[in-house]
């Protein structure tokens, strides 16, 4: 049986490129990484992605495929047998792809903004950015009551698609100048990044939040000397 | 089927709610069309989609999906067994089939938006149009861009056939030429002429007629 081939092209911090980490490594599927410099783009990148050039594209026995969700549903098609990621129902399969595209929506683009917006725009992005957590916590007590994550006892779809964000918590909070709530106030949320901080496949390949913030504030400062 | 409860919570001008009415059709689930007045959203609506609260919704058998991607994906899946498949069951093919739509969804559908509501992104969007063109050229793809029949990139481009004319009159896009666009173009008319597009979804004029009143208030939203 010949073996597959797979590779991830990624940039260490980006959030996207860690979904497909957690994906592979909660399959505990072998890959070779390559880390891509954002102003160097390699050759195999740039034919990998011609249309978008960016980061992460996984290549499976020589075959492109490129858009962190995209990529994490073909892992899951792809090697369905070990952790399953979608669930079987047509209705849980959609409960899961909608809370991981509000990663994308609401998530992301608020984190976005705190790296790169201005003034009352910049404020916004720091109250958006604790609404998309509070929806998540909310999510969780309502989807999972009772257990760590989004697929109940172990991670699925929609942790993998919302949990790369929690490395980057702190580089938000840094840059946005808040403090996200506590427990108190979000007890599902913050038990939901206990247990996936526990998690080894997890703990594989995340960056340090502290290097991530450093990452935060250095893209920050360039933004705000540009202006 | 007959004991199934469908509704789509929906506006009849909306691009994302006519691709949802069009996998529906594709795969002939009769459904409840539910109007929603996007300017005092109803209880329903609010209870159905509590985080957007944006339509379309599907509430299938009591339960709610948003986000039309989602739903669409839904559509497939849940009636995976009635009409024609609206994804590639092929892993591959599948991804390659979500990223065109994706490519779509942000590079044509919400690049034309750009030129349009923000006067940006003008050349963006025609050079996407002919990132779509290359793509429609190397694969051969035709008439439709999933084959002989329609697919989930086609049931995104949807709004795109249908609004152009609003967009173009109304807002000012500037569309590729035909010698410059060819497939792309014939694409666009392709789903347009498709009987099921022609029958269940709305026409250009009807579309560019209410874009013309609608189109400050539309702005207002983006």
């Amino acid at each position: 049986m010949s073996k597959d081939s797979v590779k991830l092209l990624n940039f260490w911090p980006s959030m996207f490129g860690l979904r497909v980490h957690y994906a592979l490594d909660l399959k505990g599927v072998s890959y070779d990484y390559q880390e891509e410099s954002l102003l160097n783009k390699s050759k195999e990148l740039l034919e990998a992605n011609p249309i978008y050039t960016k980061i992460p594209v996984l290549i499976h026995n020589g075959k492109p495929i490129c858009e962190s969700l995209v990529i994490v549903d073909y892992i899951d098609s792809v090697w369905p047998g070990s952790h399953k990621l979608l669930p079987e129902d047509p209705y849980e399969k959609a409960v899961a792809r909608f809370w991981a595209d509000f990663g994308d929506k609401k998530l992301y683009d608020a984190g976005n903004r705190l790296i790169r917006a201005m003034g009352e725009e910049h404020k916004k992005a720091g109250e958006d950015f604790k609404w998309a957590l509070m929806k998540i916590d909310e999510a969780l007590g309502t989807i999972a009551p009772g257990k760590p994550f989004f697929g109940g006892d172990a991670m699925n779809f929609a942790d993998v698609g919302l949990a790369p964000f929690i490395c980057w918590f702190k580089g938000y909070q840094k840059v946005g100048g808040f403090v996200l709530p506590g427990p108190e106030e979000w007890p599902n949320l913050h038990k939901w990044v206990d247990a996936v901080n526990s998690v080894d496949a997890i703990k594989k390949s995340t960056p340090s939040p502290d290097k991530v913030a450093e990452f935060a504030e250095v893209i920050r400062k360039r933004v705000l000397g540009a202006a | 089927m007959a004991d199934e409860s469908v509704r789509l919570l929906c506006v009849w001008s909306s691009p994302y709610s006519m691709r949802v009415m069009l996998a529906l059709e594709l795969k002939s689930i009769p459904y409840e069309r539910v109007e929603q007045d996007v300017r005092s959203k109803g209880e329903l609506l609010l209870r159905s989609n509590p985080v957007h609260k944006k339509v379309p919704v599907l509430i299938h058998n009591g339960r709610p999906i948003a986000e039309s991607s989602v739903i669409i994906e839904y559509i497939d899946e849940q009636w995976r067994d009635r009409g024609d498949e609206i994804l590639p069951r092929d892993p591959y093919a599948r991804a390659q089939e979500r990223f065109w739509a994706d490519f779509v969804e942000k590079k044509i559908f919400a690049g034309s938006a750009n030129v349009v509501f923000r006067a940006t992104g003008q050349d963006d969007f025609l050079a996407s149009c002919d990132i779509l063109e290359e793509e429609l050229r190397k694969s051969n793809r035709a008439p439709y861009f999933g084959g002989a029949k329609l697919g989930l990139v086609d049931i995104v481009l949807v709004s795109t056939a249908l609004c152009s004319k609003s967009l173009v009159e109304v807002g000012g896009l500037r569309l590729p030429s035909r010698d410059a666009c060819p497939r792309f173009l014939a694409l666009l008319d392709a789903i347009r002429e498709h009987p099921l597009v022609r029958s269940s979804l709305p026409s250009p004029d009807k579309l560019r007629d209410f874009f013309a009143t609608a189109m400050p208030w539309i702005k207002s939203l983006s």
